[in-house]
């Protein structure tokens, strides 16, 4: 048996000959649904394409139309026009059945079968599949240490015997399982308490930084869905689209006074989550390799100095900040450890700050995933990369533009 | 700590306090829980064995004459003893399988008419008496078993239906949105997920159908059917009180052994 959205992109766009520059990995066009006893659609002509590997969140007021929308990607619920499209492919074109085996679908209440171990839950849709007992079994071991569930301690258990947060970390193992190029969401995380969505959320940023699935997620909570996706829709009243785009751009500069509202007050610090350090630029700073002697160093640090530095920063061979050097008061070079290393990849502005202002030396030295040096950042350099982003929070923030 | 099943089932509600299900919970407090339970299987078997004792003992006290004995002889009693369980497990399967797949179909979308409708002539089943059931399914399709038979499951398709319908309308919708939504086809999600989770609610409603049942087939004698009411009917007939109460006491005892029987089934295939 083939999974059912099993198609390379090779073998899609062969089917669908036209040429496009860049593939989309769902694409909506012109999709609506009407219910015969409700006057207005629930959707209206919505038009959206999602590039592979893209993680968008569909967002507003509740009712909207989001889970709709969602659910008519896998079919759950059938458009009253429109087309749909997954990697070129028609979603008719294939039994609805089929098609939901290729989608990884997970929602609010997670729906484990309380009648299965978590096991077999996780091997819910390899068996649908016809997977070998081996092949199904390696896989599941791998999911739940991959959603942070120790195989030996959980794959046994009940569905009644984990917390809301562990239940919804097997919901998204199931979802996995067969390894779906797609996952559809449908406010996965609002179920638990804060803590625990705040930990889920870090967790699946950092699986899906590993995994690149497309993902379509709903949520209604605006800070989750600036926090988590590369790509925001806005629904608006009336099933329109009120805003898409990048959180950033969405923060700084919100299409109309519905957004703004939607954003609230804490617009400001959600643009500082959002932005992360690999999205400004860094300042530069004296460094030496940690092999240079005593006299090397000594000249270092003049020069440093001399740039009105008072410090230089030494790195290991793989260019790994060790620590400072600093010239004590009788001229000898004295060392002390670093205080403050912030990743390129996942610190925020937000987390910058907090970081720099506990900070002895307001200034904070910046590693990329690797630990190796990129630069240093300071509030100064926050503040100066926060103008091109400003838009219409210049004024709030009160930085020139 | 009394090995008694009632004191033990009274032991409990002040320790268990606090408890959470499942989560590693205490060693004695599961031991405890497995206590109970065996008191609740074991007393049922024990209290009957002690009726079918005393029942004994009453008859060797008692002068029978020749014609108490020929009512009384072990190979009278056993072929009325198999009678009685073939008009109680044939209707009750029959039942069983039948309002299975009633409830099946009337729980499908677009079914809501038909669910009351089927309802309403299963509860009118259920609310006419059962000597009357007997005799005018006698009447129309003569006398014996077989028509006893029909009767028993005129008479208890209801509770299997309800319970049926209500089993898998009282499912979660969430976990049934989840295996549409993984790709599961109707078909499996009713096979896979729904009949075992409604298990237990099923099950509850073939008990009470049983239960019904093997009361019920007591009348069949009145229509040639069988069964141990034929020894109280010949009881009665003949005017000899230790036939009636052999009669009497087996029916009730064989009602509430199968009644055991169908419970212990239930706990040992509805989902832990
Ligand atoms: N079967 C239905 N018939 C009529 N209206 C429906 C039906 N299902 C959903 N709706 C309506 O569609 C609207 C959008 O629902 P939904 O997509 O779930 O919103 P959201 O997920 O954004 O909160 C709601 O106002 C709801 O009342
Ligand atoms: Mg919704």
């Amino acid at each position: 048996m083939q999974v059912a959205l099993d198609l390379s992109p090779q073998e899609a766009s062969q089917v669908d000959s036209g040429v496009k520059p860049r593939r989309s990995a769902i694409e909506l066009r012109d999709v609506s649904k009407h219910y015969k006893d409700a006057g207005a659609p629930i959707v209206d002509k919505l038009t959206l394409s999602i590039a592979e590997g893209e993680f968008v969140a569909l967002t507003g007021p509740s009712g909207c139309g989001k889970t709709t929308t969602l659910k008519m990607i896998n079919r759950l619920i059938e458009p009253s026009s429109g087309q749909i499209l997954i990697n070129g492919l028609d979603v008719d074109d294939l039994p609805s059945h089929r098609l939901r085996q290729g989608i990884g679908y997970v929602i609010q209440n997670v729906g484990l079968f309380p009648h299965m171990t978590i096991a077999e839950n996780v091997a819910a849709v390899p068996r649908l599949l016809g997977w070998k007992k081996d092949r199904t079994a390696n896989r599941i071991d791998e999911l739940l240490s991959m959603v942070g569930l120790e195989p030996s301690m959980y794959r046994d258990r009940y569905p009644r015997e984990l917390s809301g947060g562990q239940a919804q970390r097997v919901g998204v193992a199931r979802a996995l399982a067969a390894d779906p190029p797609i996952l559809l969401m449908d406010e996965p995380f609002a179920a638990v308490d804060p803590i625990t969505r705040t930990s889920l959320q870090d967790e699946f940023l950092r699986l899906q930084q590993s995994i690149r699935k497309t993902i379509v997620f709903v949520t209604h909570d605006m800070a989750e869905a600036m926090r988590l996706a590369d790509r925001v829709v806005i629904f608006g009243p009336q099933s329109k689209i009120a805003q898409v785009g990048a959180p950033t751009e969405v923060l700084s500069a919100p299409a109309d006074a519905f957004v703004s509202s939607m954003l609230g007050t804490g617009r400001l610090v959600q643009l500082l989550s959002c932005v992360k350090l690999r999205d400004v630029s860094l300042d530069p700073w004296p460094t030496i390799s940690e092999e240079m002697g005593q006299d090397e160093r000594l000249v270092a640090l003049a020069e440093a100095l001399g740039r009105g530095k008072d410090r230089v920063l030494v790195l290991d061979e793989a260019k790994r900040p060790r620590y400072w050097i600093y010239l004590d008061g009788n001229g000898e070079s004295m060392r002390f450890e670093l205080d403050c290393t912030l990743d390129l990849e996942v610190t925020s502005l937000r987390d910058a700050i907090t970081q720099i202002v506990y900070c002895p030396h307001d200034c904070a030295v910046v590693v990329d995933g690797d630990e190796s040096f990129q630069g240093v950042i300071d509030l100064k350099g926050i503040r100066r990369s926060l103008a091109p982003l400003a838009g219409s929070s210049a004024s709030i923030i009160g930085v020139d533009k | 700590m009394s090995i008694f099943p009632t004191s033990v089932e009274n032991f409990h509600p002040l320790d268990q306090k606090g408890e959470v299900p499942g989560l590693g919970s205490s060693g004695s407090s599961s031991k405890r829980r497995k206590v109970r339970k065996f008191g609740h299987v074991a007393f049922r078997p024990l209290m009957l064995i002690l009726i079918l004792a005393i029942l004994v003992l009453y008859l060797h006290s008692t002068q029978l004459d020749s014609i108490d004995r020929r009512s009384l002889y072990w190979s009278v009693i056993r072929s009325e003893l198999i009678q009685q369980l073939g008009l109680t497990l044939i209707s009750s399967a029959v039942v069983t399988v039948l309002a299975v797949l009633l409830g099946i179909l009337l729980t499908r979308k677009k079914a809501p008419v038909a669910n009351s409708v089927v309802t309403a002539l299963a509860t009118l089943g259920q609310a006419a008496p059962p000597v009357g059931l007997m005799i005018l399914a006698a009447l129309v399709l003569g006398v014996g078993a077989r028509t006893a038979i029909y009767a028993l499951i005129i008479y208890s398709i209801l509770p299997v239906l309800r319970n049926t319908v209500t089993g898998l309308n009282g499912l979660d919708k969430s976990i049934l949105e989840a295996a549409r939504g993984i790709g599961m086809r109707p078909i499996q999600i009713l096979v896979g997920v729904e009949l075992p989770l409604a298990v237990p609610v099923i099950m509850a409603g073939v008990r009470t159908a049983i239960i019904l049942n093997v009361g019920t087939a007591a009348l069949a004698t009145f229509i040639n059917g069988g069964g141990l009411g034929t020894m109280i009917t010949t009881g009665i007939a003949v005017d000899r009180t230790p036939i009636i109460v052999t009669g009497s006491v087996l029916v009730a005892v064989f009602a509430l052994a199968l009644d055991w029987v169908v419970m212990v089934a239930g706990e040992v295939l509805s989902p832990s």
